[in-house]
């Protein structure tokens, strides 16, 4: 079978700025933030007191309780922006259908808020035993399970942990499976719910969370903030698609990936080249071509001179021309969730003409030279994207989009 | 080395890095030690138990020199002296 152009034609979005597409297209537009004082946790034993939380949530509301009772937060999270993702997509899944339907799905720590329950009743409170469902909640791969159990997908399943750059990982592995003809849709994207005591004060020890927000790129900025959330995209072939008529945000046109073999936790300037790259040449799009980045942009004084030398050195001259944002500033650092966020706010922005914005920003280092945008949304019709992932360890994954007219 | 603290500072960043440290000055810089920011957090999450202290983000940012790091430890024990 050729190869087939994959087109996104749904969107199911939970974050810190809505509990759907529409809300939180609405803030990433508006250039509003959703960082606030975390809730979740008593910050009183943290040395930063702010995040990105999803708020507003009542999972009663979204499940029954028998099938609550099996999932942890960043389970929740998946399934409710998966229903949203094809219902949005307004595609019927039939019995034929849902057989070559795909789910692939990316997290960085899956549901550790389960395992820090049965770590509390077993250390904290002495318990002789922890819950039977800790497993089933805990597994990274529940959000892949669940996510096909509530939609009776019954076509290749499963999820990636890259850490940051898990989702983005999981909706290029999914393109492909789209692409290859091995499936006629995927429901792909990260989900995460990082928001306990354990892992922030794992966060607090590697000295990279801002006491205040998220300044991608400033010369100002003092770390990241952690957020949550999930975002699932729905990929079929662009043709089919059309044939139905439905609407498509965008197309998934290329995907690269690379490693930097460097450091486990420092960035380094290549790896992130080769990505990109790949991910362009993938798409057979020249370099030339991309108007937008949505940039891994984590307000870490490593990260972003980093990735600000990474487009430098890929993009040359052009990279003056290509406007830049993260919208971390906005939805917080998701983590394994991180990526779908900012694959839906890139596809969103092609589809609206108009690119989000990088909030709090002050002033810009001069250590980036690229062109970030401030503030406020910027109305441009572009024809190209890059949506950027560099995990800790090196591993990076990077999605082209293309809008369509 | 006549300060005692230094001392014990320079040890724990020779072992740190797996090797004798020879001419090193406070004004001597943690990168020029080839001291990557894992190891220097590592190194400074060992001072801090050892020390009972807690170094705040703003201050970790601020370290530069191995006198920094040194400074920054006498400090926070001294306060710590103060308070008990």
């Amino acid at each position: 079978m050729s190869e087939r152009r994959v087109a996104v034609t749904g969107i199911g979005v939970i974050c810190a700025l809505g509990t759907n597409r529409t809300e939180t297209w609405a803030a990433l537009a508006a250039g509003r933030s959703g960082i606030g004082p975390i809730e979740a946790v008593d910050t009183g034993r943290l040395r930063f007191q702010n995040g990105a939380e999803v708020k507003r949530f009542e999972p009663q509301q979204w499940f029954d309780p028998a099938k609550l009772a099996l999932l942890d937060r960043f389970a929740q999270f998946a399934v409710v922006a998966a229903r949203e993702a094809v219902q949005d997509a307004g595609i019927e899944l039939t019995p034929a259908l849902r057989e070559r339907t795909a789910v692939v799905t990316g997290t960085g720590v899956g549901g550790q808020n389960a395992q820090q329950c049965g770590f509390e009743d077993l250390y904290l409170s002495g318990r002789e035993r922890v819950h039977p469902l800790t497993i089933p909640r805990t597994m990274a791969s529940a959000s892949a399970s669940q996510i096909s159990i509530e939609l009776g997908t019954l076509g290749p399943a499963l999820t990636v942990s890259t850490a940051c750059s898990a989702a983005n990982h999981a909706i290029g592995l999914a393109m492909r499976l789209v692409r290859s003809g091995e499936a006629e849709l995927a429901l792909a994207g990260g989900s995460e719910a990082p928001f306990s005591l354990g892992l922030l004060k794992a966060w607090e020890a590697l000295r990279v969370i801002a006491p205040d927000t998220c300044r991608p790129f400033c010369r100002d900025r003092l770390g990241m903030i952690l957020g949550e959330g999930a975002a699932m995209l729905a990929l079929e072939p662009l043709e089919a698609a059309q044939a139905r008529g439905a609407r498509v945000y965008a197309e998934v046109a290329g995907f690269g990936m690379s490693s930097d073999a460097h450091h486990i936790t420092q960035p380094s300037v290549e790896g992130p080249v080769r990505a990109m790259r790949a991910a362009l040449a993938d798409a057979g799009a020249p370099l030339e071509a991309v108007g937008y980045i949505n940039a891994h942009g984590t307000g870490t004084p490593g990260n972003d001179v980093v990735e600000a030398q990474a487009l430098r050195r890929l993009f040359g001259r052009h990279a003056d021309r290509i406007a830049v944002s993260s919208t971390k500033s906005m939805h917080g650092h998701a983590l394994g969730a991180a990526g779908a966020l900012e694959a839906a706010a890139t596809a969103l922005a092609l589809y609206h003409g108009l690119l989000p914005p990088t909030a709090n920003f002050t002033s810009l280092d001069p250590a980036c030279e690229i062109d970030v945008i401030a503030h406020r949304a910027r109305p441009a019709r572009v024809e190209w994207a890059l949506s950027n992932s560099f995990a800790f360890g090196g591993l990076n994954a990077v999605l082209a989009f293309r809008a369509l007219a | 080395m006549s300060d005692p603290l230094a001392a014990q500072i320079l040890a724990r960043l020779s072992t740190a890095l797996h090797k004798p440290l020879e001419g090193v000055a406070p004004e001597t810089s943690l990168a020029d030690l080839a001291l990557d920011s894992l190891d220097l957090i590592t190194v400074m999450f060992e001072l801090e138990d050892q020390f009972g202290i807690s170094i705040p983000d703003e201050e970790f940012r601020a370290l530069g020199t191995v006198g920094d790091v040194t400074e920054a430890v006498r400090k926070l024990v001294a306060a710590q002296g103060r308070h008990e």
